[in-house]
Order: C-alpha cells, then sequence, then structure tokens
C-alpha cells in the first residue's frame, strides 16, 4: 500500500523511496523491451517521469504494482514502437543504419537465464492484456484480494470479474506459448 | 476429477494444505499444471530481484521536477479557483452593461449571463492539474535527458 497523499502532491522524498522499493519491476520489464544496456536505462527514467507526470491518475484503489508495470509496458511500447516506425523510415530511404542494427541484436548476457526470460516475456505478454483483464489479474492474484473485493474496487459483477480473469489468464496462457517474437520487444 | 476451474487453482494457490484430489489431478494433467505455473509466474514475475544501480536512481531523481507541495500553495489553489469564478462574473456583468444587452433582459439575464461564465471560469481552473504552471512550456515537462 503505497502513502496516495504524498505520491500525489509529489513529495520527491517519498518518490525516490518509491524508485528505490519498485524499481525492480521496471527495470525487469524495460529489460524485456531495451536493446542493449543503455536503452534500458532511458526506459526506466522515462518511466518514472512518466509516473510522476500521471500520478494523479492513479486512483489508489487498484494494485500500485500493477498500474506500474501498466505504465512501464506502455512507455516501452510506444518507445518501440516509434523506433520500429524510424528505422522502417531509415530502410525505405536506402539507409540501412547498419550500426544500429547491429544493436538490435545485440543481448544482455544477463538474459541467458531461463527464469528471466520467462519473466520478461510474461510483463511483455501481460502488456498484451485488456486494461480490465490487467486490473482484474493483478489485484486477484498479485494483491491476493478475493473476487467480491475485484469486483467492488472494480465496480463491476462478481461474475464478470470471474470471466474477465479466467479469459485474461487464458489469453496469457497462449501468448506465453507461443513463440516469443509474436510479441513487441527486443528479444 | 476433471479439470478445475481457474479459480479454484488461483484459490489453491493460498490453501496452506494441498487438496489431494487436485494434486492427484496436476499430475496427470500437464494442461492444468501449466495454468498452475502461469499463476505462480505472475507474482515472482512482479518480485524478481534485479538490483537497480544507485547511479540510475540518482539519475531518475535529477530528472524529477521540484512541487511545492507547502500549505500555502495548496491553499493558495482553493483561493484561485474561487477567484476565476468572482473574475469571471464580474468579466460578464461589465461586459453586459458596456454592449447595454441588459435593457434587453433586465437583471434576470445579467444573473444567468454572469453565473454560466463565472462557472465556466471556475471549471476550468478545477480541471488544471495540481501542479499546473502557466509558465511552464509543453517541451520542459517530460525531458529529463
Amino acid at each position: 500500500m503505497i502513502d496516495l497523499g504524498k505520491f500525489r502532491r509529489g513529495d520527491r522524498a517519498y518518490l525516490e523511496e518509491l524508485v528505490r522499493a519498485h524499481g525492480n519491476l521496471v527495470h525487469l520489464v524495460a529489460q524485456g523491451y531495451g536493446k542493449d544496456p543503455d536503452h534500458i536505462k532511458d526506459l526506466f527514467q522515462e518511466t518514472w517521469m512518466h509516473v510522476f507526470q500521471k500520478r494523479l491518475t492513479y486512483r489508489g484503489e487498484g494494485s500500485f504494482e500493477g498500474w506500474l508495470q501498466r505504465t512501464t509496458t506502455r512507455v516501452c511500447i510506444s518507445d518501440f514502437r516509434h523506433r520500429k516506425a524510424h528505422r522502417k523510415a531509415q530502410e525505405r530511404m536506402g539507409q540501412e543504419g547498419r550500426g544500429d542494427a547491429q544493436h538490435w541484436k545485440e543481448k544482455d548476457p544477463m538474459d541467458e537465464a531461463d527464469k528471466r526470460e520467462t519473466h520478461l516475456k510474461l510483463h511483455r505478454a501481460l502488456a498484451q492484456l485488456s486494461n480490465r483483464e490487467h486490473e482484474a489479474i493483478c489485484l486477484r492474484i498479485l494483491e491476493k484480494k478475493k473476487t467480491d473485493e475485484v469486483a467492488r474496487i472494480m465496480g463491476i459483477k462478481k461474475s464478470t470479474v470471474r470471466s474477465i480473469i479466467r479469459h485474461g489468464i487464458t489469453r496469457l496462457k497462449k501468448l506465453m506459448e507461443a513463440p516469443g517474437d509474436e510479441l513487441p520487444g527486443y528479444s | 476429477m476433471s479439470c478445475p476451474d481457474i479459480h479454484s487453482l488461483i484459490d489453491s494457490l493460498a490453501q496452506e494444505e494441498a487438496n489431494p484430489e487436485m494434486e492427484a489431478h496436476l499430475h496427470t494433467c500437464p494442461s492444468c499444471r501449466g495454468y498452475l505455473d502461469l499463476l505462480r509466474e505472475i507474482p515472482e514475475a512482479f518480485h524478481a530481484e534485479v538490483e537497480v544501480p544507485e547511479a540510475l536512481v540518482q539519475r531518475v531523481m535529477a530528472g524529477i521536477p521540484e512541487v511545492d507541495v507547502s500549505p500555502a500553495k495548496r491553499h493558495a489553489g482553493g483561493l484561485q479557483t474561487l477567484g476565476a469564478g468572482v473574475l469571471g462574473w464580474a468579466t460578464a456583468v461589465a461586459a453586459i452593461v458596456a454592449t447595454g444587452s441588459a435593457e434587453d433582459g433586465g437583471p434576470a439575464t445579467i444573473l444567468l449571463v454572469s453565473v454560466i461564465v463565472g462557472l465556466i471560469a471556475s471549471l476550468i481552473q478545477l480541471r488544471l492539474p495540481e501542479d499546473w504552471d502557466p509558465n511552464e512550456q509543453p517541451w520542459d515537462r517530460g525531458q529529463a535527458s
């Protein structure tokens, strides 16, 4: 549970606490999209700037980690699409941008660990879910809330929550079983 | 036992004592095992240990602008809203008197128009973010590096 008042007021000391406490999540998600260590750092910083600017959109009822994960993936996907469009534009202009393309295929040596790959892929798969699926899954599985509590927070019926979670998990499993290149990201 | 509902699998994660019937089913059903593994992976993926360099934390904090959170500033926000409303009403009344349109509808018109303009001015003020700075340029926001 975060201190919503301090967060919304933009208390710097508290924000620094949040960066330290939840930086691992933002960094991990960024690793799934970053093409090299410097790019991951840029995504990390950009995400926290976005968190700061959009802090008033966090209502405080849902999972903060879920909101943070969603915010991070949005920043990363937006960056990925922007870079992809830029690369295509360069290719169209006949500028191969070979140096950049080499960077593209570079892999962080730490990514070799299977567990880590699974986590990176899972974050990219979660980004494919709808807002409602993502929120319900985060509240139910991450925050370990009961279905009726999730329903109250989301302002929907309990049966709808059950259906959203069932659908979301099924979709998530299919995404996890699909080849990694079907999800947006650099790996 | 047939395949359990996804919610039963979620509940089983929170239970301290294993359900023998479900355990037996999981041994024989790779699909359910896959779902259970996925359900376990979600919290792990959120709480994975990743070392964030101190320099990176400092870089983030250096890019975040200062926000004045003093009580005086927050109090000033309310006064600004009130001021905007009063200013809106005064402007509307002055405009109506200056153009002479009051003759058409009398005091009722003045009151109605001034209330509408005042409300619009107040709403505009209320919709602004708490950290809104009228002198800030769009390119000042979110440009950290």
